[in-house]
């Protein structure tokens, strides 16, 4: 049911893992949270990562982004390889290469929501590209509520603001873990419906870890792990696709 | 009990939060217990000195004295002891000579002075069996031109027994043979606190110390089994009038009380800086409870959900604060006491005090501690334990939960009867003693506050801030007289600080936004490299007498401070870190503003000392410009000491100079008149001080701005008077007045001129004539000199050097310009050692703005998880957080600074103008002050930073 492993990084390939291994505690009290893992995501693709609780999908996305290390095996942001980089070095990559929307507290409370937008700009000194801040903003439909303070907006609006922060410095990838968990169904759909948006109008690249199978539904691929491996892979999945295959995995 | 147990847990749990409350409770209760061990030692060594001092005999002859120093008594005549020695029962009459400012001239030219201790002659005692001198080596001197010495000034000074060495009298200086060495009280170990002993011959000791007039004393030796009673029946009988007989056990107890003055006024100094002290630790106590308790809250509301009543929650939280209190007091006792060693070592290093000796731990010393570490903790911690129960069993289920304000009840009834009790109770203070006055007036302060808060919560807020100001207003503009307006000064700064602190809150958000925007952060950058240059030149101009790499060292880090906080503030102030360090010191302004007032009273307080010692030498160098007209002064060290006092012979000498035109002496003593007077028919007698100069030469060498004179006056029997004195006892010149001497005579003294001038001459001046004929003692407090015509300064000093200062080589030759600096530099001195005590609150201060940080970051690991993660550097997140802690700092020293200037300016308002006449503000002092605190937060704020930027950012981020 895998790939074979790639024998150069394809210049489509945005993120990659190869034997990504991640063990937790020893000897008896050990688990193996990511077993030898070999995955890609590809340039300009929504792709979401599915799998039961304790199937390592969260450790994968925390790999993949920098967030965590792993125990063996290497992951490539583009043609860098995490596992080389120093802390200051990942933070820059996190600050300047990649985007974050997390299941809640996504934003600094202090912080207005245009603010929190420029956040990662502001921290790295550079002046945002005004034009394409005008346009995530207007995607994310929050033009008329940038200078309110996070607790003055709905969880809806405070994911939009989310996500419109992951998109506003052009990162080569975002990552979002769950951004739809605290959501109500209705809302979380908008969500989705923005990302699905910037990856088919803006080319953007998306990896997105998630337990719901209509949210994953919005993913142009869906790699299933169970219990620290990739176990299946599906492209252009439905909700009911999603479904099937979960109930399989759960046999 | 489970109470107890979830309190223990959460104790155990929560171990390094408490650690930091713990610090500021120990360093409060070890600066308490070192001060009381450290008097107690001290009082307990002095006791014991006082009973080797007085020891060896049963009774004692002397000379009666109504009031003053025994020192100044009149002596009793040699043929007395004759008398004594005959009278059945006594064994042995043995007179004793004592005189301060006996010193020795070592091999090198320089004076043996002591660094404090008096310099003792006294003379060798040879009657008495039961002795107090032990001879070390060589013999006593049993001749006139024989001296011995104690044997720790023998070994300090390299003197050599059978060498020949000057020594100053008051009979002059001259050359004596030092024949031997003792020790005192103890054949084994010279049992001297400091003081350095030089014996003469009883025969040579009247005729140098005592003007060859007689004895201090004759103590008298009993035989075994003479009736006590009797012999000092017959001894009185025998007595000519004027000398009276004292059982040993009288003298003890006067020497002990003597010595316990003095101890007393170090212990009082010392425990205000521990009271201090102890403010500012609760202030941060405090505070920390409050965020430990405002992080609980929904802790709390599981708790209360689960079914624990409010009176548990608060119960536990206050059991909490107990712990913590009973920890620290216990380890404020064990570093307090290594302190209190550490403080004699210190002193007996300087040659300032006891060496060994016990250091005893009383019992009320301990009481003492434990009302300190356990009392101030728990009182500190009921205000937010009572808050705690309040919360609502729904604040476990809510997301964001704060803790409710106050939510005292409207009554206005019963506020405005708690605002008239308070009124009255204040007016009662400032009508009464100041003993009162201290308690009742912030006693009625505070109900005011509280029945303000009962009729209108906002306006409320204010109220402390203003009853303080109205205090601080009366004292600035009533006379009370001096002591009373002083402790309402202090009363109304305490006040002022505790409604500062109500106010603040609201000043925290402006203060942090104006102090953190972008040109801000570059002025204080810039500030504190132009502070650094403006200290290195300072110091380099005052540090000159330390050592070279020392006088280098301190301006350089001073340097390299001033850049860090420049490096670390300037960048932070442009980019969004500075922004987020200011929303950050600013989201939560009573917690800023609590920790920013520990630091406003330690800031304040060193302001305001820096402020009057300013205004100290400013008034003093105006007084010596317009007072002074002669062109030379010649002062002991220690200036203003009645003990350093010199021989008459110095005088004599310098007149004899052609380099010098005139001399005039003045000669001082602290208890020299008692004066009746009469109000209402009422009649109290005071004792004053009082000085003597030659009246009809003064106005050649001092300026005193008669308002009044008459010189037909100035005879034996006149006395000249400031204003302020002749206008209390309603004289005018040419009136006549009663005067009582220490002997118990009374003269009538003619005023024979009114001046409104007093800061080198006080306020009652007599003739030298008068003083010579009332006073046994005849050394000369200062001189001062004019050089006669067409000589250079330089030729007139090396003649003066060459005259006196060979001879007294401990006596400060110097013209009016050196001795305005010299006396600026003892002010200096002084306020160095106060603001070096103050700076302990200031430090405490500062551990409470780690605290908070440290607490503050705690809070906030969610949100830095975030900033890390979307790409904030582990420096970054370190400059955020020393931003903020600068911010509270400055936020901080601009408060205490600003109320410092105005505590500072009326404290110059109420002391009298004979000490400060004038207000100087040292503005490049105050600066430098802000700097320092902007610097000091920078500190403060390392630990916390680190800890912050050291966040693992997964965890972080999933931390709930």
């Amino acid at each position: 049911m895998t790939d074979a492993p790639p024998a150069t990084v394809s210049s489509t390939v945005a993120a990659l893992a190869q034997k990504a291994r991640k063990v937790y505690g020893e000897g008896d009290t050990q688990v193996i949270a990511l077993d030898d893992v070999d995955v890609s995501f590809h340039t300009g693709k929504f792709t979401a990562i599915m799998g039961p609780s304790g199937s390592g999908k969260s450790t994968l996305m925390h790999c993949m982004a920098g967030l965590d290390e792993l125990s063996g095996g290497n992951v490539f942001i583009g043609t860098d390889d995490l596992t080389t980089l120093s802390d200051k070095e990942l933070t820059l990559l996190r600050r300047d290469r990649l985007g974050f929307i997390f299941q809640a507290f996504n934003l600094v409370p202090t912080l207005s929501a245009i603010e929190n937008i420029t956040l990662p700009m502001d921290l790295a000194g550079v002046i945002p590209d005004p034009a394409w801040l005008d346009q995530v903003v207007t995607t994310v439909g929050l033009a008329d509520r940038l200078t309110h303070r996070p607790n003055e907006l709905s969880g809806g609006q405070q994911q939009r603001v989310a996500v419109a922060r992951a998109m506003a410095s052009r990162p080569d990838i975002i990552f979002a873990d769950e951004p739809t968990g605290n959501l109500d169904s209705r809302t979380g759909s908008e969500i989705l419906e923005f990302m699905r948006q910037a990856v088919d109008t803006l080319g953007q690249t998306i990896v997105m870890v998630t337990h719901d199978a209509n949210a994953a539904a919005f993913a142009d691929r869906v790699v299933f792990l169970a219990d620290g491996a990739v176990v299946h892979r599906m492209d252009n999945p439905t909700a009911d696709d999603i479904f099937d295959c979960l109930r399989r995995l759960g046999d | 009990m489970t109470l107890l147990k979830l309190t223990f847990k959460n104790f155990l749990a929560n171990k390094w939060r408490f650690l930091l409350t713990l610090i500021a409770v120990t360093l409060g209760v070890t600066f308490t217990i070192a001060v009381f061990v450290f008097t107690d030692s001290m009082r307990a060594t002095f006791d014991d000195l006082s009973g080797d001092i007085q020891s060896g005999f049963d009774l004692a002859v002397r000379s009666e004295l109504e009031f003053g120093d025994r020192i100044e008594s009149a002596p009793v005549p040699v043929d007395v002891r004759a008398q004594i020695a005959g009278i059945p029962g006594v064994v042995a009459a043995q007179p004793r000579i004592f005189e301060l400012n006996v010193i020795a001239i070592q091999a090198n030219g320089e004076a043996a002075t002591t660094n404090g201790p008096p310099n003792i002659g006294l003379n060798w005692e040879t009657e008495t069996a039961d002795r107090v001198l032990f001879v070390a080596e060589g013999r006593p001197p049993d001749a006139p031109g024989e001296i011995s010495m104690d044997i720790n000034a023998a070994a300090d000074g390299d003197f050599i027994v059978g060498d020949s060495y000057n020594v100053l009298t008051p009979h002059g200086t001259a050359e004596f043979e030092l024949v031997g060495t003792f020790s005192f009280a103890d054949p084994e170990e010279s049992a001297l606190v400091g003081a350095k002993l030089i014996a003469f011959e009883t025969q040579d000791a009247v005729t140098l110390l005592n003007n060859g007039e007689g004895y201090d004393d004759i103590v008298v030796e009993l035989a075994n089994g003479a009736d006590l009673d009797l012999v000092t029946q017959q001894i009185t009988q025998a007595l000519p009038d004027g000398l009276e007989v004292v059982t040993q056990e009288v003298l003890i107890d006067e020497q002990t009380a003597e010595f316990d003055e003095v101890i007393g006024i170090f212990q009082t100094v010392l425990l205000t800086f521990a009271f201090i002290i102890l403010i500012v630790s609760a202030f941060i106590i405090y505070n920390t409870f409050t965020i430990l308790i405002s992080q609980r809250v929904r802790e709390f509301g599981l708790l209360r959900a689960l079914g624990a009543s409010g009176g548990q929650i608060t119960r536990s939280v206050i059991l909490e604060a107990f712990i913590v209190g009973v920890i620290a007091t216990i380890l404020g006792i064990i570093f307090g006491y290594a302190l209190a060693i550490f403080l004699r070592w210190l002193l007996a290093a300087l040659d300032f005090g006891p060496e060994g000796g016990g250091l005893p731990l009383t019992p009320a010393t301990f009481l003492y501690g434990i009302f300190v570490g356990i009392g101030i903790t728990v009182v500190s911690a009921v205000s937010p334990a009572i808050k705690a129960r309040k919360v609502s069993p729904m604040a476990a289920l809510r997301d964001d939960v704060r803790l409710q304000a106050d939510n005292t009840k409207h009554r206005p009834k019963l506020g405005i009867g708690l605002v008239i009790l308070g009124l009255l109770i204040a007016a009662m203070g400032i009508a009464g003693e100041w003993q009162g006055l201290l308690v009742l007036a912030p006693a009625g302060a505070g109900l005011i506050s509280a029945g303000a808060k009962r009729i209108d919560r906002n306006l409320s807020r204010f109220v402390l801030l203003a009853v303080g100001i109205i205090y601080l207003l009366l004292s600035a503009t009533v006379d009370f007289g001096t002591g009373r307006t002083l402790v309402l000064l202090g009363a109304g700064a305490a006040v002022t600080f505790l409604g500062v602190n109500k106010v603040s809150p609201m000043l925290a958000r402006p203060v942090a936004s104006l102090v953190g925007r972008v040109p801000t952060s570059l002025v204080v950058g810039i500030l504190g490299i132009g502070a650094g240059l403006l200290t290195v030149m300072s110091l380099i101009g005052v540090v000159t007498s330390l050592p070279g790499s020392l006088a280098l060292l301190i301006p350089a880090a001073f340097c390299a401070m001033a850049a860090w906080l420049a490096i670390d503030t300037v960048p932070a102030g442009f980019r969004v870190t500075g922004r987020l360090a200011r929303e950050n010191a600013s989201r939560n302004p009573y917690r800023t503003a609590s920790t920013a007032a520990a630091l406003m009273i330690g800031l304040a307080l060193v302001t305001s000392a820096s402020i009057v010692g300013s205004s100290l030498k400013a008034s003093f160098s105006d007084v010596l410009q317009e007072a002074v007209i002669s062109d030379w002064f010649i002062t002991p060290p220690g200036n203003g000491d009645p003990s350093q006092a010199f021989s008459t012979e110095v005088a004599a000498t310098m007149g004899a100079l052609p380099e010098i035109d005139e001399v005039a002496a003045y000669r001082y003593s602290p208890e020299a008149f008692s004066i009746t007077k009469t109000v209402n028919g009422e009649t109290t007698e005071d004792t004053f001080d009082g000085l003597a100069a030659d009246l009809a030469a003064t106005d050649r060498h001092m300026f005193l701005d008669y308002l009044d004179r008459d010189e037909s006056l100035i005879g034996p029997n006149a006395i000249l008077l400031h204003d302020d004195f002749a206008e209390d006892r309603q004289l005018e010149v040419g009136s006549t007045f009663a005067v009582g001497f220490n002997d118990g005579s009374v003269e009538q003294l003619t005023v024979a001129g009114i001046y409104s001038d007093n800061a080198l001459l006080g306020n009652r001046v007599v003739d030298l004539d008068l003083w010579n004929r009332k006073f046994t003692s005849t050394t000369d407090q200062f001189v001062s000199a004019i050089a006669a015509d067409g000589f250079s300064e330089e030729e007139v000093r090396a003649a003066l050097q060459s005259a006196i200062g060979v001879d007294y080589p401990q006596l400060n030759i110097e013209t009016v310009d050196e001795y305005r600096d010299s006396i600026a530099s003892t002010i200096d001195d002084l306020l160095i050692i106060v603001n070096v005590l103050l700076g302990l609150a200031v430090v405490i201060a500062l551990v409470g703005v780690t605290n908070t940080l440290a607490l503050s970051v705690f809070e906030r690991t969610r949100e830095l998880g975030l900033v890390r993660a979307v790409g904030m550097t582990a420096q970054q997140v370190r400059r955020m957080v020393r931003f903020e802690g600068v911010i509270v700092s400055i936020f901080g020293g601009l408060l205490g600074v600003g109320l410092g200037l105005v505590l500072g300016a009326i404290a110059v308002q109420v002391i009298p103008d004979s000490f400060v006449s004038q207000l100087d503000i040292p503005y490049t002092q105050l600066v430098i002050y802000i700097f320092l605190a902007a610097m000091a937060g920078l500190f403060a704020a390392a630990m916390p930073a680190r800890r912050a930027s050291k966040l693992n950012v997964l965890d972080a981020i999933s931390y709930q």
